[in-house]
């Protein structure tokens, strides 16, 4: 080593031990609260230990308190999921504007891109830069994987997320609260119905996305087959790609060739009308169930003579429907939106959608207020943990119910509808209920 | 005083200037972990990972002018290298980085074949199969890398010193991992191109068949480039891997390469600060349009920024920085020893390292 050299290492190293002596700078823990019996006791009937999380958490939110949304606000996604944040903050101005909450809600917003590497990136901001006391909104199964355990370690609720999958109705996680039909509810009512349709039996195609919902809907198939003790079988399984524009005309094909009576199929966004249509272009005809992620009145409807007849499980009104055309909870809704939604498009299913995200958030933090743990953290993971309301955008029967850990899945029930071309909507059909059942154990 | 500044090469005062820049540039690194909160030194550090994607890449197609579009399949393998084998057989995180640099560069030498016969949009066609092929792969084998649903799980502890302590311990060690592997491919870089591969490199980048013809092996030297190129991804690729927590199929998708391919332009090609001056502004621009107008509007804030830089800074940040040091300071080249002193600067001859003379380029760029 030459002098030269030797000398600039010295430096280098005399100004690491001069930042090294200023201790540690990732040491910002703070916790330990000193919470009362009746707070721990909650606390711990959730698996949550207080000793864990940040010393606030059993404080009240105070005057005004920040709620963190993460959604795509750029790129392909935004286009479908951007229009949710004027849903969930219309929610919210609304609860400020009427309810008598002791806190005022801010909703903040953070581009995600739709991808989870981001969505964590954008939540750890949300969460140490605005302070957020919670989130609500955040779309998509991997989404919510991604910012569940930021979740547990600030213990911070995550109410009203929208994440099918199966993962995210984890009680070891019991600061998520999901906001979504679950895809085992979807897969659960396709088999008790096709087992009442066919007592002896069919021959079952599926159409599926290679997706983190399409992975777990091809499971929880096979998984209700087997625990109704189904003598339906699966004679042949397509998969499609998200971004797969053209109509799945060979899939088609192979699946009207394989003697299937019945299609499960769950694709995404624009496929939902083309496998429909090229189903019918075929001249094939079995009895169709698709995926509530595209039960809205703008697929069906696009895909004219193609969707009549085809089943899809409801839980959540359709604003296009003629049959909600006058419903009193879609009418009060939209004129929520109207006036807090900044300009949103009154068409939008997702809008409402969003809408319903942030009225569970309300909803909990309004039994907070009312419990002896108040509106607090602590406070809203509890009460989202006990939820018991019926949102105005739900259909009648369908409750919101949440029950601790031993019911972690806020929707378990559905209505099996089918679509009329004559009636340009949805028909009402059987209302399956799976109340408390849903829960993984 | 009038400026600029005129500093003799090999003065003391040029030496001064040299030091002065790497102990500040020392003194940001090390103060940083102080002066930001714990989620921005997340983002930089993201910036820094993107940074060393940057770098691989600045090699390939800065350096050499061979234009990839299939680096985020680099980026990709190095990260689920580095996740699956964490995440499903618990080895330890480093193992995991050079399996993946390995693993990138043969990767590289098979995809940089091709290179030796084409050249331009035919080969940025090729690479641009392979960033299109890893993503469906990664959905594909599912079991192994979680598919779309995302790989999660992956970490690196940090070791159990006073200094990595606290809640915020992790993020400041990965800094410093980040901080290393930047400044190692780097220096990788720069050892590269100041030795014969590097003044190939250049040559058959700049007239092929003459180069060929001073007896320069075009095969080994374009393979080795490429697999050194993606093998500096895959290092950046695996490190991501640990510091992101989640590993998608959308997070190595095709956006990916144009994102390192805009910041290799933008910060400036073939430069060596030009990466890292580029992966911040292609991480944290975003960032911040999204915070001055929540909307659409955003990604054409972005997209704005970048023609305007592209416009005003046609060579880059690192470029126009390094203009406008020039006007403050300027480091005169000094004849070489033994030489008659002239008037004025004499020119150097570049390239004799031998004769104790190092690159023109080398000794100018400061």
């Amino acid at each position: 080593m030459t002098k030269r050299s030797s000398k600039l290492t010295l430096a280098v190293a005399v100004a690491a031990l001069t930042f090294a002596s200023c201790g540690a700078p990732g040491d910002d823990s703070g916790s330990g609260s000193s919470a009362s019996d009746a707070a721990v006791e909650a606390a711990e009937a959730l698996g949550i230990d207080l000793d864990d999380c940040p010393a606030d958490m059993t404080d009240p939110l105070g005057d005004t308190a920040k709620v963190g949304l993460t959604l795509p606000l750029t790129g392909g996604p935004a286009a479908a999921f951007a229009v949710l944040g004027p849903g969930v903050k219309s929610a919210f101005e609304e609860a400020n504007a009427e309810a008598d909450l002791p806190t005022k809600f801010e909703l903040i917003l953070k581009d995600d891109q739709f991808q989870p590497d981001k969505t964590l990136v954008a939540a750890r901001e949300l969460v140490q830069k605005d302070g957020v006391v919670g989130f609500s909104g955040v779309t998509g199964t991997a989404g919510v994987l991604a910012i569940r355990d930021l979740l547990r370690e600030e213990c911070l609720p995550g109410i009203g997320l929208p994440g099918g999958g199966g993962t995210v109705l984890d009680p070891a996680y019991p600061e998520v609260v999901s906001g979504a039909v679950p895809f085992s509810l979807d897969a659960r009512v396709w088999v008790e119905d096709v087992n009442e349709r066919f007592p002896e039996g069919a021959k079952i195609a599926t159409f599926i996305g290679n997706t983190e919902s399409g992975k777990d809907y091809a499971e929880q198939i096979d998984h209700w087959l087997e625990e109704t003790g189904s003598k339906s079988t699966i004679v042949d399984k397509e998969t499609i790609d998200a971004a797969d524009a053209a109509a799945p005309s060979s899939a088609v094909t192979t699946m009207r060739n394989s003697g299937a009576e019945v299609l499960f199929a769950a694709p995404t966004g624009a496929q939902c009308i083309s496998i429909m249509t090229e189903a019918a272009n075929q001249g094939w005809e079995p009895v169709i169930y698709m995926t509530t992620n595209c039960s809205s009145s703008t697929y069906f409807g696009a895909a004219g003579g193609a969707a009549d007849g085809v089943l899809t499980l409801q839980t959540y009104k359709d604003v296009g429907s003629p049959r909600f055309a006058d419903d009193a909870g879609v009418q009060r809704v939209r004129d929520v939106l109207k006036e807090y939604g900044g300009g949103v498009d009154l068409t939008n299913t997702t809008a409402y959608s969003g809408y319903v995200y942030g009225q569970m958030f309300v909803e909990a933090a309004k039994q907070a207020a009312a419990s002896d743990l108040g509106l607090s953290k602590l406070g809203l993971i509890v009460a989202a943990r006990n939820l018991d309301f019926h949102p105005d955008m739900v259909a009648d029967g369908i409750d919101f119910t949440t029950s601790g850990l031993s019911d972690v899945a806020p929707i378990e029930a559905g209505e099996l509808n089918s679509w009329s071309v004559a009636e340009g909507g949805f028909q009402q059909g059987k209302l399956y209920d799976f109340e408390g059942e849903l829960t993984q154990k | 005083m009038a400026l600029p500044v005129h500093i003799p090469a090999g003065s003391r005062a040029d030496i001064g200037w040299r030091v002065g820049r790497v102990v500040l540039i020392a003194l940001l690194v090390f103060a940083t972990p102080y002066l930001v909160p714990s989620f921005r030194l997340s983002q930089i550090t993201g910036a820094l990972v993107l940074a060393i994607a940057v770098v691989g890449l600045n090699l390939l197609s800065g350096f050499a002018g061979q234009i990839s579009l299939g680096h985020a399949a680099f980026f990709g393998i190095g990260a689920y290298t580095t996740g699956v084998m964490t995440v499903k057989w618990e080895t330890a995180v480093p193992i995991t980085l050079v399996v993946g640099m390995v693993l990138c560069f043969v990767v590289g030498v098979l995809v940089g074949l091709p290179a030796l016969r084409l050249q331009g949009m035919y080969l940025a066609l090729v690479t641009l199969a392979v960033g299109v092929l890893l993503p469906s792969l990664i959905r594909r084998f599912d079991g192994l890398t979680g598919g779309s649903s995302g790989l999660f799980g992956m970490e690196w502890e940090p070791p159990g010193i006073a200094y990595f302590a606290g809640r915020g311990g992790e993020t400041v060690w990965l800094y410093y991992v980040t901080v290393v592997a930047l400044v190692l491919a780097c220096v990788v870089v720069w050892n590269v191109m100041h030795s014969r591969i590097g003044r190939a490199v250049v040559a058959l980048r700049d007239n092929e068949a003459p180069a060929i013809m001073t007896g320069i092996n075009r095969a080994f030297v374009r393979t080795v480039v490429f697999g050194l190129s993606a093998s500096i991804a895959g290092l950046a690729g695996g490190i991501f891997a640990v510091q992101a927590g989640i590993l998608t199929p959308e997070a190595v998708s095709l956006l990916l390469t144009i994102n390192l391919l805009v910041a290799m332009i933008i910060g400036g090609r073939a430069s060596y600060w030009g990466p890292v001056f580029g992966a911040f502004v292609i991480y944290f621009v975003p960032v911040w349009t999204s915070d001055l107008s929540q909307g659409p509007i955003s990604g054409v804030l972005f997209g704005a920024l970048v023609i305007l830089l592209v416009f005003v800074m046609p060579n880059g940040l690192a470029g126009g920085l390094t203009s406008l040091v020039r006007r403050v300071v300027v480091v005169v080249p000094q004849p070489p020893r033994g030489a008659t002193e002239g008037p004025s600067p004499v020119p150097v001859e570049p390239g004799d390292p031998a004769a104790g003379n190092p690159p023109l380029e080398a000794r100018l760029v400061r």
